[in-house]
């Protein structure tokens, strides 16, 4: 096996601009093929985990109230005895808390906008203070303090946010909604922390503290809108949630029909039921984002497509090189498989030989698109086009890749290289002797 | 004319800016007297009869397109029955508004679907509310109290200040109002939401009526309602009614299967 390898390697040292060419052609597919993937991979964790915190607890407890005869209000009553219940089922959850969802209009002296509003009490939001990160303004300094979010009448919105406002922190700005009855109502709220955008999710929410919420639709103390619980390992949701319904269940808590979606498609189906009181509505984070997820899977369906068009043209390539290779070598051959070469040594040598060239270009691929990525990602590189902030769910460029993605591309890519020798390699393990050496090419 | 109609709405807005700039020759009125009012206003735009107008709405809103929205509106008074239906423009002709049994319904010809909406329903996502085409009941609605009196520009005015009985549907739950101590029309109306914030400012700078057969006296209506929203500075809608008539309307026609065989 030695000799084989020994040869190879002198083939293709031999080989000269051709092998240069089919190295950088496969150096090039393996970077490609990790910097997109780390791109994919990067988007997924992101939307994961701001939309996870920013959105939905691994485990959502939430509910809808219907009045009889109208529609239905996105609420939880009697939030301390359902919490009770959740803090006594799920004993290893990390923390539980409980925030009011609303929708209103933003409004400042320049401009307004629609966004979902959270009430949150920001000290025990432990997930949300670590993923918010306040933004820093020219001067170098944070524009603002999450923690200030406990005074009354307050608010955290985003950078893109504050921008198509013109507000600054310190200032007042107005949400104005209908109260729960339909009644118009507005609370004015200090801006007290300007956060950097995440992406798409920057441009609808916008945090305050619970009181806030509870005046502009007059809800009382004892409700709230969903109690979220926090898991040490956000993929036992599924688990969680089958947990708490049977013991809901168990206690004639009436709930709605288990439906992975997120709570504001449920709103019109709710209004069309035939209940009045409430029915708690249970979800798990996943169920939550469904509809941000179009994202990861546009992204992977771009990835596949692409990288499937780059592979075939490198296979072909690979193909024809080789073809190319053998014939020019045909009396080369010829003499090995007259001092005694079998046809089966003939084959490994020519497929080792690709495996090589495989192996040599896509590591050093790999190690480059290593480096770059982790580059890009301590550079922290803002991205300066928004459209590309909302696809990619951040104002920054992240690329996810870890050794194993490494490891799994550079062995995928040799395997292409070596199926894709594998027909030339084939045909020069079938050359008669007496015939390959008197070819003249 | 379109100079001319904003130097009329100019010349009220700063009127109204000024109140008390003249001097206030209406005499004060006492709470009876505020109540009497309010019913003999109330009893004046009801129709008793049917009602029908053209309406043109027209939205302007800060860094967007102005939109302008043609629809016919139709009233039965008696039993508070009221639908709109929008003709123009193409991509809004045949949407659709029905109000029956104190219930505001959508009709959105392009899924073909019925919505129940609120009283408080934006009509057609302009400024403008179901109250603006369908007078509400000032005189039983809202708990009044008189304010004082004012002067817009040439008009001596009763200011009255208007706070909605509980469980009264109502977008905005305290309302202030200007009547012109001569004719008795509504000259100005600010709405305010129940924070106490001021949404919306309305002027009626023109008004006429129509004898009704059915009623036995004139019906008054406003020619035109300027709305100005008091939170998003800049925003604006217009709404002018035309050929106001009151002849009797099918008998069928306030219900959902009329308004759908008018979208298709």
């Amino acid at each position: 096996m030695g000799i084989l390898l020994n040869i190879a390697w002198r083939n293709l040292i031999q080989g000269g601009r051709r092998t240069a060419l089919l190295s950088v052609a496969l150096t090039l597919l393996t970077a490609l093929a990790l910097l997109l993937g780390g791109l994919t991979r990067g988007v997924e964790q992101t939307i994961v985990r701001a939309a996870s915190t920013l959105m939905s607890g691994h485990v959502n407890v939430g509910g809808f109230y219907r009045l009889s005869g109208g529609g239905a209000l996105p609420l939880v009553t009697e939030v301390d005895q359902i919490r009770e219940i959740v803090e006594a089922e799920v004993p290893e959850a990390l923390y539980v808390i409980d925030r009011l969802r609303g929708f209103g209009r933003l409004i400042s002296a320049e401009s307004g906008f629609w966004v979902g509003v959270s009430g949150v009490d920001i000290e025990a939001e432990r997930g949300l203070r670590d993923v918010l990160e306040v933004a820093t303004g020219p001067d170098g300094q944070p524009r603002g303090r999450l923690a200030d979010l406990a005074k009354p009448d307050t608010a955290v919105i985003f950078e893109s946010q504050a921008e198509r406002l013109a507000v600054k922190v310190g200032e007042v700005i107005t949400l104005s909604s209908p109260t729960l009855k339909g009644v118009s109502n507005t609370v004015d709220l200090t801006v007290v922390a300007v956060c950097r955008d995440m992406g798409a999710l920057s441009n609808f929410n916008v945090f305050t503290p619970k009181a806030s919420v509870r005046a502009l639709y007059q809800i009382k103390d004892d409700t709230t809108g969903a109690i979220q619980i926090y898991l040490p390992d956000a993929d036992q949701a599924g688990a969680v949630l089958t947990r708490l319904r049977a013991a809901f269940e168990a206690r004639d808590i009436p709930q709605l029909e288990y439906s992975p979606r997120p709570f504001f498609t449920k709103l019109d189906t709710v209004s069309g039921m035939d209940f009045t009181g409430q029915r708690l509505d249970l979800s798990t984070w996943r169920d939550e984002i469904t509809f941000m997820m179009w994202i990861v899977t546009g992204l992977e369906t771009l990835r596949v497509l692409i990288l499937s068009v780059l592979a075939a043209i490198v296979i072909v390539g690979i193909l024809n090189t080789m073809l190319m290779a053998i014939r020019e070598r045909t009396r080369e051959v010829g003499t090995l498989r007259a001092i005694g070469m079998g046809r089966g040594r003939v084959l490994t040598m020519f497929l080792l030989e690709a495996c090589l060239l495989g192996a040599v270009a896509s590591g050093v691929g790999g190690l480059l698109a290593w480096a770059a990525a982790s580059a890009v990602n301590a550079a922290a590189v803002h991205i300066p086009v928004e459209a590309f902030q909302v696809v990619l769910m951040s104002d920054r460029l992240f690329f996810a890749i870890g050794p194993g993605d490494v490891l799994t591309t550079i062995l995928g890519v040799t395997g292409i290289t070596a199926l894709a020798a594998l027909h030339p390699a084939w045909r020069a393990a079938r050359m008669r002797p007496i015939t390959a050496i008197h070819h003249i090419g | 004319m379109r100079l001319t109609s904003l130097l009329i709405a100019g010349a009220v807005a700063l009127a109204a800016l000024l109140p008390g700039a003249a001097s206030a020759e209406a005499p004060a009125l006492d709470d009876a007297k505020v109540q009497t009012l309010l019913a003999r206003m109330d009893a004046r735009r009801k129709a008793v009869g049917d009602y029908t107008s053209q309406a043109f709405i027209e939205q302007k809103e800060k860094d967007k397109n102005d939109l302008v929205y043609e629809a016919m509106i139709y009233r039965r008074d008696e039993d508070e029955r009221f639908m709109i239906l929008f003709t123009q423009p193409r991509a809004e002709a045949g949407k659709g508004y029905l109000r029956i049994e104190r219930n505001l319904w959508m009709y959105d010809p392009t899924t073909g679907k019925w919505e129940r909406r609120t009283e408080r329903e934006r009509i057609g996502g302009t400024d403008s509310r179901r109250a603006d085409f369908d007078p509400i009941d000032l005189s039983t609605d809202f708990k009044a109290s008189f304010v004082g009196v004012d002067t817009l520009g040439r008009f001596d005015t009763w200011h009255i200040k208007l706070e909605a009985k509980p469980g009264v549907d109502v977008a905005y739950p305290v309302l202030e109002i200007w009547v012109d101590a001569e004719s008795e029309n509504v000259l100005k109306q600010q709405e305010r939401a129940l924070s106490g914030r001021l949404m919306r400012t309305l002027y009626f700078p023109k008004w006429s009526k129509v004898f009704s057969e059915a009623k036995g006296g004139d019906v008054h209506f406003p020619l035109e309602i300027r709305i100005y929203d008091e939170v998003e500075k800049g925003n604006r809608t217009t709404i002018v009614f035309k050929q106001v008539a009151l002849k009797a309307l099918p008998p069928n026609m306030f219900t959902k299967a009329w308004l759908e065989s008018k979208s298709r």
